[in-house]
């Protein structure tokens, strides 16, 4: 844990020293420590209980690929849920017209 | 269970609250259905953006601005997707796209509180060092995410109702063109790896395109029909023809695609009005073999089609026109979506001025069905086609303005009843009930703001005995017969103007229970110095009505007044929840109810339609049957 909190510490140090060489003309996110450790992090192995391909911060937190398709994965079961009552409403739609001809009550 | 969970939601789903605002008309809430999505929609954005982080520690901000930029990033195609008019998402659960329009502009605000969010905490990670400027100077990341910003705020703007209703042509240009440049912005700001999500989107809308323009030509162009009889390389043709001052009817004789009652389609004609396509639904049912509109005059192009009409000059007549007059017109489509009605015991279609254009098709695609499924079995029915209908009772009920706006389809409701009455004299349990209320109430019968104020008398005083009304009733004062109206009254003094077109009389008095007028005076109004009275009369025949007016369509012949005799023209307004309450105390099985019309129509029937699916306590082991609701409302 000691490791993470001075891993932490040097990132944020790193960030300050980044944006001074933004005068250099370099984009931020090629150099950002923040962004490439999530980037790196998949297949490094940090130690202290830290997770593959998690933020640097925190244990257990998905990484932000996984958080994406967790946002797709919630849309896609609501779409899905009205989806299965579309179907549910066509096929009742079906039986009762069926019914009602055999039944000869109306039409 | 799933009947009694149907219920249920139904009723939380299209429950809405009404505010009222002293003398302004009163607000009503969006409904919780909606409310509920978009709230749920921003629960979970805020949970992926936020979940595992601490917004108060200034060494998480950066964090939290990759967080929230790649959250914002992956909703993108969320936001195509409820756009287009091919829509996968409406296919897949069974609605228009105009019905998901509204959670489009919710997903987009939803998106830009998300990237608000991403750029706020970046700001605030680099105000600690006075760095935002510098950053906004020299970085270009930095530069086209801020520009993608504005445009998007722009864009979230100016989609908001007072704007996109001012100019919506101008509207559609301007938001087609911004999104392109947010896209373009978004595309530079993101790095390598989330660059597909902006590719998606990009993928849709071409699709969405591409498939819209293959329609457009396989519908209109003659090639594509072979089986049909086609002169020209053009298939879609129309006639232009004035039905009364405001409205025109155009007419597509051979039409050269299939729909069912309810749909519209994109209609443009570029040599009446460039550049323009508007929706407009299909006032005919497929096998009356022609496709007819009747297109309200407004601005724009509407006002070209009705000054065109006038100045052609045809006469309205059934039979097919000569060529000469043909325009050629683009048609698109069919779109609009919704439960097929033959299925449900009792059917109740409520429409108010001009939304007799949707009802009417679907009344009469009922009766239809009805009489097709009368032809006996059909052994060629597979699972694919539905026979017949389940349908026993129909209630149709049509507030206009004047008796000449109830000519548009005098005709046809008599047609109907008739076919009706053949159906009960064969002995089929099928009842069709007609009211025709006649009213200036502009909750009622409004189209649009702009609407032209009505003339003749000016606003004077009046004092009014007053019933059971809904929030904005302004009833007119009656001392003769209250026998139409509740035994609730209230007194009140106000001024209104209260004539109809062209200074008749007009009648806002809700009208509680058709059956108990009898020939008492339903309303009075003043017009001027000229005292006169409008009687609720009932019942009327629709021989009265269609002499009374410019005969516009060839009288049908053969039909006998007790054909028709369950048609009532009242004076006044409908009360909708009396109305839907009769009919499903009569229903065996669900019923349903269709509103078409302005806002105040819509949501005094969908206020109903939830109170009494409450106080009725349907499929909550009453035995009340279930109700569906669907509401068209004159929006874009």
């Amino acid at each position: 844990m000691l490791w993470n909190t001075f891993f932490d510490r040097c990132n944020r140090t790193r960030t300050i020293l980044i944006a001074n060489s933004l005068e250099a003309g370099l984009p931020v996110y090629l150099i950002s420590n923040s962004y490439n450790n999530k980037m790196d992090m998949s297949g490094m192995s940090m130690g202290g209980g830290m997770s593959m391909g998690s933020m640097d911060m925190g244990s257990g937190v998905p990484n932000l690929f996984v958080l994406q398709k967790m946002f797709w994965a919630v849309v896609g079961a609501a779409i899905g849920c009205a989806t299965a009552v579309n179907v549910c409403n066509k096929l009742l739609c079906r039986q009762r017209l069926v019914s009602s001809h055999c039944t000869g009550i109306t039409g | 269970m799933m009947a009694t969970s149907a219920a249920i939601i139904r009723e939380a789903s299209n429950a809405s609250l009404t505010i009222p605002f002293g003398n302004s008309p009163a607000w009503v809430t969006p409904t919780v259905g909606r409310m509920s999505l978009v709230l749920a929609e921003f629960v979970v954005v805020m949970v992926l953006c936020f979940y595992g982080l601490h917004p108060s520690d200034q060494w998480e901000w950066e964090d939290i601005g990759y967080r929230t930029g790649f959250i914002a990033c992956c909703q993108l195609p969320l936001i195509v997707l409820l756009a287009g008019k091919n829509n996968i998402i409406g296919f897949l659960v069974g609605v228009s796209y105009e019905k998901l329009n509204w959670l489009h502009r919710w997903t987009a605000r939803m998106l830009l509180l998300t990237v608000t969010i991403h750029m706020g905490y970046w700001f605030a990670d680099w105000y600690r060092y006075d760095y935002i400027t510098v950053k906004l100077k020299t970085d270009a990341i930095t530069q086209r995410g801020f520009a993608a910003w504005v445009i998007l705020v722009w864009i979230v703007f100016s989609s908001m109702a007072p704007i996109r209703r001012w100019n919506y042509e101008f509207f559609v240009v301007q938001h087609i063109i911004t999104y392109v440049g947010f896209l373009a912005a978004v595309y530079l700001h993101l790095p390598a790896e989330v660059k597909v999500w902006v590719w998606i989107p990009i993928v849709l809308v071409i699709l969405d395109r591409t498939l819209r323009s293959l329609s457009v030509v396989c519908t209109n162009v003659s090639i594509f029909h072979p089986t049909a009889r086609r002169r020209s390389f053009w298939a879609s043709k129309a006639t232009f023809e004035p039905l009364d001052p405001e409205t025109t009817r155009i007419t597509i004789a051979s039409p050269p695609l299939r729909w069912t009652a309810g749909q519209h389609v994109l209609l443009s004609c570029h040599t009446i009005a460039p550049l323009q396509s508007h929706p407009f639904t299909v006032a005919s049912i497929p096998s009356d073999g022609k496709m007819v509109f009747l297109v309200k005059s407004k601005a724009g192009g509407t006002k070209r089609y009705l000054r065109y009409a006038e100045k052609l000059g045809l006469p309205l007549t059934e039979t097919p026109m000569d060529h000469r007059h043909h325009r050629a017109v683009t048609i698109e489509g069919p779109y609009g979506r919704m439960r097929p009605l033959k299925q449900f015991d009792s059917v109740m279609l409520i429409a108010g001025s001009s939304g007799g254009t949707f009802t009417i098709p679907l009344l009469r695609d009922v009766i239809q069905s009805m009489k097709s499924g009368n032809s006996g079995p059909n052994p060629r029915w597979s699972w694919m086609t539905n026979p017949g209908a389940a349908t026993r009772y129909i209630r149709f009920v049509w507030v206009v303005k004047s008796r000449a706006q109830y000519s548009w389809f005098s005709a046809q409701l008599v047609e109907a009843m008739q076919d009706v009455a053949q159906l009960r004299r064969q002995g089929h349990d099928v009842e069709l009930e007609t009211s025709i209320y006649v009213t200036c109430d502009e909750d009622f019968i409004a189209t649009s703001k702009n609407d032209p104020p009505q003339v003749g008398c000016g606003s004077r005083e009046l004092s009014a005995l007053k019933p059971v009304v809904s929030q904005d009733e302004k009833p007119i004062k009656d001392d003769t017969s209250p026998s139409s109206i509740s035994s609730k009254s209230s007194i009140e003094q106000f001024k209104k103007p209260s004539c109809g077109p062209n200074g008749t009389c007009c009648c806002q008095t809700t009208i509680e229970d058709e059956d108990a007028i009898t020939n008492a005076t339903a309303c009075e109004c003043h017009c001027g110095s000229d005292v006169s009275s409008e009687t609720a009369e009932k019942p009327v025949t629709p021989q009265d009505s269609i002499s009374s007016d410019q005969p516009l369509t060839p009288a049908k012949p053969e039909y006998t007044a007790a054909d028709t005799e369950s048609m009532t023209m009242l004076s006044g307004r409908p009360q909708p929840r009396t109305l839907i309450r009769k009919m499903l105390e009569q229903a065996l099985g669900e019923s349903a109810v269709v509103v078409c019309g302005p806002k105040g129509l819509v949501t005094n029937a969908r206020q109903s339609v939830v109170s009494l699916s409450d106080e009725r306590a349907i499929h909550k082991g009453t035995g009340a049957q279930g109700c569906y609701l669907h509401a068209e409302a004159f929006d874009y």
